[in-house]
This record gives structure tokens, C-alpha cells and sequence, in this order.
């Protein structure tokens, strides 16, 4: 890769990031029952690039991502920005791990497993920072809600990725 | 990637018989226990099913009123901004939780290797 390459590289990893955070800024409008449960809108520009960016960069977008919108939010450092960075650290770590086996998971399944893997690391999170009673009960719940979240962001992810890959260039390096 | 795969498949297929086998053993724990704990962030209590009462709690920001009768055991008031413990009803199989106050309402489910563990 060349200079202006990599550098084209860079500015489209923080433009993801920034989409990331536009997207979470979005999702933060629609009214939602319980604070936690969220659809996982912030995801969609994480599974679309996943295939391109390597665990460091993957990583790095979660950390800008959650660290704008703690600032955006006030959240900063709060129960929820920690919740939210381990849960997305871990599933982004899985994402990834699941898209270097494009023969057997598809972007949904990747999503899938992002997003069940999310959120329950944010449960266990959750326990350890409030002394709670045992929350393992409702772990299945959280998986279904999860699963069908998952499968949601993986379609519109999946459907979003085949037209930027008919239109740019960016999947040609 | 194509659109959906063999490991998609598989994936959804696991978790959902992991949550369907989990919810099922969940629910004959619960049939099975006769006991109400209810945490504070200072006490613990633990309270009979199917004796009637109303039971007022300090919680960090004050006061929350439990009520047990047939109907279970549910939140009444709650000194929290969001009211959300109040609108979630009676007790179900998952723990009822009220993050602000720091009062939580849940099933006293013995563990299954009581004697072994302690």
C-alpha cells in the first residue's frame, strides 16, 4: 500500500467511526421500553467494513465511537458508557473472528453473534459494577431479544454492503 | 459474502434451543419456590408467598413500597424518577430491578448443590 493509500485508508476508517456514532446518535430518538435494550443501529457501519479492517482498527473505531458519544450524551465513564464499551469491544472482537470465514457466516450471522455476544457482556458488566441478584434468568430472554435485533442490523448491513460494493470502490483494495 | 449461510443457520438454530431449554428449567424453578427476596442496598429481606403484606424499604433515594398477595409480589411506589420497577407488574421469573433506588424483588431459588458449595 502506498502513502495516499494508506492515508485514504485512515480517513475511511474514521468516517466509519463517524457513521458509527451517527447512527447511535439516530437510534438514541426512537423511544425504546428498557435504557439497555437497543436495536444496534451503531453496528450496520461496523459489519459493512468489517471484511476490510484488521482487529486494530475494528477496535479503534469502537473506542472513538463510544467515546464521542459518552461526550455527546454526558454519559462519560457513567455505568452505561462502561457497559456499552465492553460489550461493544467483545462483539467486535467475535465480528471479526466470524467474517474471516466468509464460506460458512454470512454478514447476518456475523451481526448474529455480535449482537447476542454484546449483550451479554453487558449483562455480566452490569452485575459486576451494581450488586445484583442473580440476573443468569434472563439471559435466554436477552438472547432471543438479541437474535432478533442481530438478524435485523445483519440484514440491512448485508442488503447495504452489496450496493456499496456494486457502486464504490471501496471493497477494490 | 453471499446472502445467508450454513453457520447462520446453525448459530440462530443453537441459541434459540439454548434460550427455549433455559426458560423452560427457569419456569420449574420458580413453580417450585415459596419465598420473596427483596434487596436494598442495606438489608436483605425474605418474605412467604402467600402470607398478604406491605412492606416498606429504604433505598438510596427513599422510600419503595412492596406489596405481596396472590396476585405476587410487585412495587406500589417508588421514590425513582422513571417509575419503571412500578410499571413492570407483578414478579415474574426474572428478578424486578430498580437501578436507581437500588431495591430489587426476585424468586429466593436455593442453589442445587447447597451442601457441596458451602
Amino acid at each position: 500500500m502506498s502513502r495516499d493509500e494508506k492515508l485514504k485508508w485512515i480517513y475511511t476508517t474514521i468516517f466509519f467511526a463517524f457513521l458509527s456514532v451517527l447512527m447511535a446518535s439516530a437510534e438514541n430518538l426512537i423511544p425504546r421500553p428498557l435504557p439497555y435494550l437497543r436495536l444496534g443501529l451503531a453496528f450496520i457501519p461496523i459489519l459493512i467494513i468489517i471484511e476490510k479492517i484488521s482487529y486494530r482498527e475494528a477496535i479503534f473505531i469502537i473506542f472513538a465511537k463510544s467515546l464521542t458519544l459518552s461526550l455527546l450524551f454526558a454519559s462519560f465513564l457513567t455505568p452505561a458508557f462502561i457497559m456499552g464499551l465492553s460489550g461493544g469491544l467483545a462483539s467486535v472482537v467475535v465480528m471479526k473472528s466470524l467474517s474471516k470465514m466468509p464460506r460458512i457466516f454470512s454478514l447476518v450471522g456475523v451481526s448474529l453473534a455480535g449482537s447476542v455476544v454484546s449483550n451479554c457482556v453487558q449483562l455480566i458488566t452490569a452485575r459486576v459494577l451494581f450488586d445484583l441478584p442473580n440476573l443468569l434468568r434472563l439471559v435466554p430472554l436477552i438472547v432471543i431479544f438479541a437474535s432478533v435485533s442481530g438478524i435485523v442490523t445483519g440484514i440491512i448491513a448485508l442488503f447495504t454492503a452489496k450496493r456499496l460494493k456494486e457502486t464504490t470502490q471501496l471493497y477494490s483494495h | 459474502m453471499s446472502f445467508i449461510r450454513p453457520g447462520d443457520i446453525v448459530l440462530l438454530f443453537l441459541l434459540l434451543v439454548f434460550a427455549v431449554f433455559s426458560i423452560m428449567e427457569s419456569i420449574g424453578e420458580v413453580k417450585e419456590t415459596k419465598f420473596v427476596l427483596i434487596k436494598t442496598p442495606y438489608k436483605t429481606y425474605r418474605y412467604k408467598l402467600n402470607e398478604d403484606r406491605q412492606i416498606e424499604v429504604e433505598g438510596f433515594l427513599g422510600k419503595s413500597i412492596i406489596k405481596i398477595d396472590k396476585e405476587g409480589a410487585r412495587f406500589i411506589s417508588s421514590s425513582c424518577p422513571n417509575q419503571n420497577c412500578v410499571h413492570e407488574g407483578s414478579l415474574k421469573i426474572t428478578p424486578i430491578v430498580c437501578l436507581p433506588n437500588g431495591v430489587s424483588i426476585s424468586y429466593d431459588i436455593k442453589p442445587k448443590y447447597d451442601s457441596l458449595s458451602r
